[in-house]
């Protein structure tokens, strides 16, 4: 069942086989799979309970219910902006419910520099078969495609680039474009869906507003977590909760794990807790066409752009090659009318100006595929520090990612393009976007967004280099696990919902298995 | 030339053995030493180990303390100082009085703190030093008070002095035995100076000419040069009161405290030393970023000065992960609890108060610019002041398009709206904005106006908004941040929709999924709560 530590009696101690931290696609599948074993299992979770009933699709009010920080999460020079879920059922909540494998480059990759001996490539072909199943995957049909998407398609035909349609986790979608603020219509198979209804049905408990804070642990076998409940409304403490449990798995998100292991001060001789963040950065390009577009209406990111992605060409070799246009990916990126207009720049008569054309703008985004590593650590108890710029590699593939989706619009039909820069720059012509990967980018020129953090408790079968192994068992911690975006060597180049479903099989099977 | 069994005769209660001193051969290339080698406290097996073990060993088997039932001590909330006496008072039976003052937390900070209120204690909070050094003036001047008897901070007494007098006296045997060549320098922390000074005693009645480098974790008034000399006169008469015999003609002991590492104040980390505690923690130690971490810091900002010597460095913290009792948050006092749920409050120390002092005489010497806030006078906002809801409306005037130019909320309105957004933020993220709105409202002597962006014209406040976004870095960011705010407070009334072609909400005509089967009955437990 669901609690809220609201109308618990606090402090409150509890004892269970298991205990989660995070109840997104890593948390509640392993949920799923420890309950359907036998074991006594609660989960954690910051956020609260929001189902399809409570979502009103109004940005101000459900950004603040559904992302951390209301939406506003930076890293500390606030020149990235990286939105996560906080609620039952984490990101999946308010993702788009793209659903990509891990490309077989990467998996080799991985196998070649960590080892990884419980995961080789064909152990996630396998996983993967099974979250498709289970979640429903499937392409998204070729009627239900917006004319936002098709614009994607039209430009990548015009300039002959490769491109295809997408996969989804969604059945019943009604397509009123409101998924960034969770499904009003119930269509997304998500963790709330899917996974944690058959989690409760076999005995998990599930306690919101439960921020955990510090692993117990002996230094060498995990005791429990320390967790404090956090008032709905204001979000301040309101009084301690703590779990004993001989198994602790943390999913709290590529940035809440790794601050929660250094803020207990879990053993890491090879330090590489918190201090290998990927996010998958992104800058977007709005091209202005005659024809009305309605971005927001209808299936969002239902086509991609590959042609500058070269996963073979990365992972070759030893370091990534120094070209850009290797690393990109292209989608359509759209918001409701807060999202856009706090994108769009100036102010006044002028950003009114830029405003009046949201019904004509279309929005795509160049999403890299990163090399930089960012860290993260605790700050205080409840909190976490993100520090992340793109090195220059990066900062190029960026800047050539907006180029390439400035060089889409107009060959799909845009009049013009806006570059929010301050004050905007305007492209119209190919020779402009071309331009644009030469622009330098340097912290608030542009806003940088990501949406993807991952890879900060990189697995791994060396002990004495990585934290966790590759069954996401704490190399120096008996009883400790780690089911998350975390556990990825690197940055994956697309959307990592599936793959953390799949790490949630993975690894809630390894804790059963462990006894 | 003294040696350890020269002290056999003092007082102790037998905890201390000698700590290993285990070579850092890798870091020592890195560094361009001859050899480093580490002195590792944290290893002494008695109360969790640290250098503080040390000082306890002497103390405690001493009158008047061997026999009080009760202590009385002082500290910061993370003393690894009264983690010692913690753990001794749970060894001998007896209770601590420890009176805490504020230092801003950290994880090992907190660990510390976890097990100090876990033990057999009392625990008192006072948020400032010097309030509490004046409120309780006995802890400081007195040898007991009606709690019981009291022991300095740090343990730094004449029986804390005299331990690492032998301590140093201890390295030297390693030495003497081969374990490690002559150290040309000594790094250690300097906090109340107990243990750099007792050690460069140590080393020169061992016949060792050591230069023993203290490095400052706290401000001037406890590191100025007098205050050096002071403790190593100290540790001089204590060693002499403790008949040890200083040979003569020898040079007075010297410790060469620097402050280069104490950054923004007494316990307060430095980038320096969390990537010292990094660094630290890859060899295995876990260090603290008060303390240890600056010493690891500066030897390694002073490796070009070090190049070629034999090096120690002497590791105080104690052993990792300390265990606590799981209530032990409810077992602080209250004004602590209320504290840690909200570490972002300034606390009024000394520092703050000076500075807001300096502050209140800016403004008046600017003119009254804090008062005459009547525009919104029925504010009732969460998270916002009035005055800041003022400001919001006032920038929304200038940034946002005029009532003319279609439907659309007041000022007033976006500034309820940007209120209700807030709600719930990160505390550190609503400390910023609170700065923000600092900044923009009694930043416009940027701009050489005295009047307060409030009560400039609308064209005035445009211009110093463009002003601030033309300075760049802080500014720009606040002038952003700002403009964001306002539009998110504009652009979310549905009446401001129909002039961009949005429709609005498109929510399910027919029944909403509840999931009411996966919420607990009103009043139910969950399985499994033990207390």
């Amino acid at each position: 069942m669901i609690f809220d530590t609201n109308a618990l009696p606090l402090p409150i101690k509890l004892r269970a086989d298991l205990v989660i931290v995070g109840s997104g696609a890593g948390g509640s599948t392993v949920a799923m799979e420890a309950s359907a074993a036998g074991l006594s299992t609660v989960v954690l979770e910051a956020g609260g309970f929001i189902p399809p009933s409570s979502m009103t699709q109004r940005e101000e009010q459900m950004l603040p219910r559904l992302l951390y920080a209301n939406g506003g999460q930076v890293t500390s020079d606030k020149a990235v902006h990286i939105h996560q879920g906080r609620a039952v059922g984490g990101s999946t909540v308010h993702n788009i419910n793209l659903c990509k494998r891990i490309p077989a480059p990467i998996l080799d990759d991985w196998r070649r520099t960590r080892g990884l001996e419980h995961l080789p490539p064909e152990r996630w072909a396998e996983l993967y078969g099974e979250a498709e199943v289970l979640i429903g995957v499937r392409p998204v049909p070729r009627t239900r495609w917006n004319r936002h998407n098709r614009l994607l398609e039209a430009g990548c035909d015009q300039l002959g680039w490769k491109g295809s349609g997408l996969s989804h986790n969604r059945s019943g979608c009604a397509g009123s474009g409101f998924c960034l603020l969770g499904c009003a219509h119930d269509a997304k198979n998500n963790a709330v869906r899917v996974l944690l209804p058959r989690a409760i049905a076999a005995g998990t408990q599930v306690l919101t507003h439960c921020r955990a804070i510090r692993v117990l642990h002996d230094g060498s076998q995990v005791h429990g977590v320390e967790a404090v409940a956090l008032d709905a409304r204001t979000r301040e403490p309101l009084g301690r909760v703590v779990v004993e449990a001989p198994r602790l798995c943390l999913s709290a998100s590529a940035t809440g794990t790794p601050a929660l292991l250094l803020r207990s001060r879990v053993p890491d001789p090879g330090g590489e807790t918190g201090t290998t963040l990927r996010i998958h950065p992104a800058l977007v390009a709005a091209g202005v066409f005659a024809e009305p577009v309605r971005a927001w209406d209808g299936i969002p990111q239902t086509f991609e752009c590959t042609e500058w992605l070269d996963f073979d060409a990365v992972h070759r070799g030893a370091e990534a090659p120094d070209e850009a246009g290797k690393r990109t990916w292209i989608v359509p990126a759209f918001a409701h009318p807060v999202g856009t207009a706090t994108m769009m720049p100036g102010q006044g008569d002028a950003h009114r100006a830029l405003m009046q054309q949201y019904e004509h703008l279309a929005v795509f985004t160049g999403m890299i595929h990163d090399v930089t590593v960012g860290t993260v650590r605790p700050s205080g108890d409840l909190e976490h520090r993100i520090d992340y710029w793109p090195v220059d590699a990066d900062r190029r593939e960026l800047a050539f990612g907006m180029a390439a989706s400035a060089r889409l619009l107009l060959a799909a039909g845009a009049e013009r393009v806006v570059i929010p820069t301050d004050p905007p720059t305007l492209v119209r012509s190919p020779a402009d976007a071309d331009a644009l990967a030469d622009l330098d980018l340097w912290p608030h020129r542009l806003d940088i967004t990501a949406v993807h953090p991952m890879g900060s408790v990189p697995m791994g079968d060396d002990p004495s280099l990585a934290a966790v192994d590759s069954r996401g068992a704490h190399h120096h911690v008996d009883g400790l696990w780690v089911a998350d975006g975390s556990l990825f060597p690197s940055s994956i180049g697309g959307p990592p919902q599936l793959s953390i479903y799949a790490l949630g099989l993975h690894v809630g099977r390894a804790i059963v298995a462990s006894g | 030339m003294l040696d350890l069994d020269d002290l056999d005769a003092l007082p102790r209660l037998g905890w201390v053995s000698p700590s290993p001193c285990t070579p850092e051969p890798q870091t020592a290339r890195r560094l361009g030493l001859a050899s480093l080698h580490i002195k590792r406290d944290d290893q002494l097996e008695q109360l969790h180990g640290g250098t503080k073990t040390r000082k306890l060993d002497h103390l405690l088997a001493t009158q008047p303390w061997r026999d009080a039932p009760s202590w009385v001590s002082m500290g910061a909330i993370g003393s690894g100082h009264l983690v010692a006496l913690t753990e001794a008072a749970r060894q001998l039976d007896r209770h601590l009085f420890a009176h805490l003052f504020w230092e801003p937390p950290s994880p090992s900070i907190l660990d510390n703190l976890a097990f100090v209120a876990s033990g057999p204690t009392t625990l008192r909070f006072t948020v400032a030093r010097t309030r509490l050094g004046l409120r309780n003036p006995e802890l400081l001047l007195s040898s007991v008070t009606a709690d019981g008897v009291v022991i300095p901070p740090g343990a730094t007494g004449p029986e804390g002095l005299v331990a690492m007098a032998r301590a140093g006296l201890e390295l030297a045997e390693q030495v003497r035995s081969g374990a490690l060549p002559e150290p040309d320098v000594l790094v250690c922390p300097w906090g109340t100076g107990g243990t750099a000074a007792g050690l460069a005693e140590g080393l020169r009645l061992a016949g060792l000419s050591t230069r023993v480098v203290g490095v400052s974790a706290v401000e001037w008034a406890l590191s100025h040069p007098a205050r050096v000399q002071s403790v190593l006169r100290q540790a001089s008469r204590a060693l002499e009161r403790a008949g040890i015999s200083t040979p003569k003609g020898r040079e007075p002991a010297g410790v060469e405290v620097v402050r280069s590492q104490l950054g923004a104040g007494y316990a307060d980390p430095t980038p320096a030393s969390q990537l010292a505690v990094h660094e630290l923690s890859a060899l295995g130690l876990a260090a603290d970023s008060v303390y240890s971490g600056k010493a690891w810091a500066w030897l390694a900002a002073s490796a070009a000065e070090l190049r070629g010597k034999h090096v120690v460095f002497w590791f105080t913290p104690h052993r990792g992960h300390l265990p606590r009792e799981w209530d032990w948050f409810d077992r602080l006092p209250e004004n602590l609890r209320r504290r840690l749920r909200r570490p972002e409050r300034p606390g009024p120390t000394r520092r703050r108060l000076l500075l807001g002092l300096a502050s209140v005489g800016a403004v008046a010497a600017l003119g009254v610019r804090v008062t005459g806030y009547d525009r919104m006078t029925d504010w009732s906002g969460v998270v916002l002041a009035r005055w800041e809801a003022e400001a919001v409306a006032a920038v929304a005037e200038a940034l946002l398009p005029p009532a003319s130019s279609g439907p659309g909320p007041t000022p007033e309105q976006v500034a309820a709206n940007v209120d209700a957004f807030l709600r719930g933020m990160p505390a550190a993220t609503l400390r910023e904005v609170h700065a923000m709105f600092v900044l923009l409202e009694h930043g416009t002597p940027l701009g050489l106006s005295l009047r307060r962006v409030t009560r400039l014209p609308v064209e005035a406040r445009l211009a110093f908004l463009d002003r601030l976004q033309s300075y760049g870095g802080l500014l720009a960011i606040a002038r952003r941040s700002i403009r964001d705010l306002c539009l998110l407070g504009y652009w979310q009334d549905p009446r401001t929709w129909s002039s961009i072609g949005y429709g609005g909400p498109r929510l399910p005509r027919q029944h909403r999924p509840r999931y009411d089967e996966l919420l607990a009955p009103p009043n139910a437990l969950p399985a499994g709560v033990v207390s």
